[in-house]
């Protein structure tokens, strides 16, 4: 296998493969994920689709260290991020302090904190927390008026007061306020209205800045139409991928359904 | 300054802890055999206060979602060792460096066992807190057999706290407010209590609160340790000394707003039970009436109504 120049990507996967323990695949297949190769430029949105059941959950959740736990005997290969390359499974901790951030639907948050508690919780170090504090809680103000200027929103208003909307727009801005290099997101418009959407768009298109990279896993067709509108303003490349027996297939977004 | 919700509910339990301690101690004088107010609550301040310490370190392994029941056996092994060492006549420097050094030691091994390996804390806290008992009682042994003494010598560095102990737990107080008001690191604990699940989610270094949680509440088990040596000097110490304390202490971090599943934690209040558990104890002593085995139903009663309220609370959020 020809060795990847992890310099020149943010995220290279080298030989990546993953299986559920006692999990039987179709086909006789050996693992759910078989990657080979696969690289996530900077400047470069990413849009991954795939059907149910295929892995695409799970390949977000290995490259950034958030799944659960399995036997060593579950997992093969390699995942480089910004010139360090980590033997999975890779520790989320690490690849946050790297800059990778990940945003799933399901992320519980924490309803008893406020707003800010919750940005906070978000911050990949100490030093960064201690440097842009001040910056960041200003910003995150800003951005509370922008989504909804008529609304009484303070940064301390506990999280459990806000809607699933505005919950899922707090968890982008957790995510995204602090500076990332790569943002997964796992259909995070997958409980929200068609406004909601819009708005978390809306957010994304705000926080993200031009050197990074994105990859969006969503159903919504609508969804990656959006991300394709931000990275054409931006004039950012948008790449299509689909997840189909284990590995990464490029597409053309028109052609998918 | 303008006090959010929380803080009002937090001064609002220390309120009415306050109120509970000064109404013992005017039932003790009106009742019982208690002379002043003043001397009273001297007394009860100054029993209450080697454990202070201890039911802090407990409160914050519990606000973390973990328990710590080893207190009992640590608390007991320090002291125990302490004499050992004192009256093999070491130099009482080395003596503490060393004691110090072992309860630090314990907290690094229940802090790596529960956050790196998972191992319920309730379970291995339990095992450790009987092994050390179990060492403790082995020391008593052969301080029994060589006819040593049992209290900490002259030249012991914690001798200067024989005066100044209230300085003390006011300088760790305030560290542990500091910490709390300005420390990321106390809002990851918080929020590891909080939900495990959710920490998990955001990546936060749920290992590190857990093994510092462990870590603090052994260094400040040692402290209640040594402390509790001063004020046992004239009687001396024994080896059942910490048993039951552990209870002690959870009961003291809860009735101060410890909430048991993890994630709340209010330091004065903690500090605030402490003394109202010794103020319990001090008017059931004075009142010729109440039985010993009251003293305890009376206590176990007022841990009951505070666990209805704070479930209460929670039911409603």
């Amino acid at each position: 296998m020809e060795p990847i120049n992890i310099n020149s990507s943010i995220v290279t996967l080298r030989d990546v493969c993953f299986r559920y323990p006692s999990a039987i695949l179709p086909f006789g297949r050996e693992w759910l994920i078989n990657i080979d190769r696969f690289s996530l430029e900077s400047r470069t949105a990413y849009s991954l689709f795939g059907d149910n059941m295929t892995g695409k959950s799970t390949l977000i959740q290995l490259i950034s260290g958030t799944h659960s736990s399995y036997p060593v005997s579950c997992y093969r290969g390699a995942i480089g991020i910004c010139g360090s390359e980590f033997i999975l499974p890779v520790d989320s901790i690490k690849m946050k302090k790297y800059g990778l951030t990940v945003i799933q639907q399901s992320d519980p948050m924490f309803p008893e904190l406020s707003i800010w508690n919750n940005i906070e919780l978000g911050c990949p170090s100490r030093s960064l927390h201690r440097k842009h504090r001040e910056s960041v809680m200003k910003r995150a103000y800003d951005v509370l008026k922008i989504l909804d200027p008529s609304s009484n929103l303070s940064l301390d208003t506990p999280l459990y007061k806000l809607s699933g909307g505005g919950k899922a727009l707090i968890r982008i801005l957790r995510a995204t306020i602090w500076g990332f290099k790569i943002l997964l997101l796992d259909e995070p418009t997958g409980n929200l209205d068609p406004a909601n959407c819009q708005q978390s768009f809306i957010l994304l298109d705000e926080m993200w800045k031009e050197n990074s990279s994105l990859l969006l896993i969503s159903h919504r067709h609508e969804d990656h139409k959006a991300l394709r509108g931000i990275a054409t303003k931006r004039s950012v490349n948008h790449l299509c991928y689909e997840l189909k027996d284990g590995n990464l297939k490029l597409v053309d977004l028109e052609e998918i359904h | 300054m303008k006090l959010n919700k929380k803080d009002t509910s937090e001064a609002l339990r220390g309120l009415v802890l306050l109120i509970i301690v000064m109404l013992a101690i005017i039932i003790a004088i009106v009742i019982g055999d208690a002379r002043t107010f003043f001397g009273s609550l001297k007394t009860i301040v100054e029993s209450a206060a080697p454990y202070i310490p201890m039911a802090l370190g407990v409160a914050v392994v519990i606000s973390c979602g973990e328990i710590d029941l080893s207190v009992a056996g640590l608390l007991s092994f320090c002291g125990m060792l302490t004499l050992f060492l004192a009256s093999l006549g070491w130099n009482m420097l080395y003596v503490h460096g060393l004691v110090l050094f072992l309860a630090l030691l314990v907290g690094v091994f229940i802090g790596f066992l529960v956050s790196r390996w998972k191992v319920p804390s309730l379970i291995l806290t339990l095992g450790i807190s009987f092994f050390l008992f179990g060492i403790s009682y082995i020391i008593d042994h052969i301080l029994k057999i060589k006819n040593m003494r049992r209290i900490l010598p002259d030249t012991s560095i914690w001798g200067i706290f024989g005066k100044w102990w209230w300085a003390l737990i006011i300088i760790l107080i305030m560290f542990l407010v500091f910490v709390r008001k300005f420390s990321l690191h106390w809002k990851y604990h918080i929020a590891t209590g909080l939900d495990i699940r959710a920490a998990i989610s955001a990546a936060l270094p749920i290992r590190r609160v857990k093994f510092v949680a462990f870590v603090t509440s052994s260094l400040l088990c040692y402290v209640s340790a040594m402390l509790l040596m001063l004020s046992y000097n004239l009687g001396g110490w024994d080896v059942s000394t910490g048993k039951g304390k552990e209870l002690t202490a959870i009961a003291a971090a809860v009735i101060g707003g410890t909430r048991i599943s993890g994630g709340r934690l209010q330091h004065f209040n903690v500090v605030l039970a402490v003394i109202l558990w010794f103020a319990l104890l001090y008017l059931t002593d004075r009142i010729p009436i109440v039985e010993p085995e009251m003293q305890e139903a009376a206590i176990g009663l007022l841990v009951i109504v505070v666990a209805i309220l704070g479930s209460r609370k929670s039911r409603t959020l």
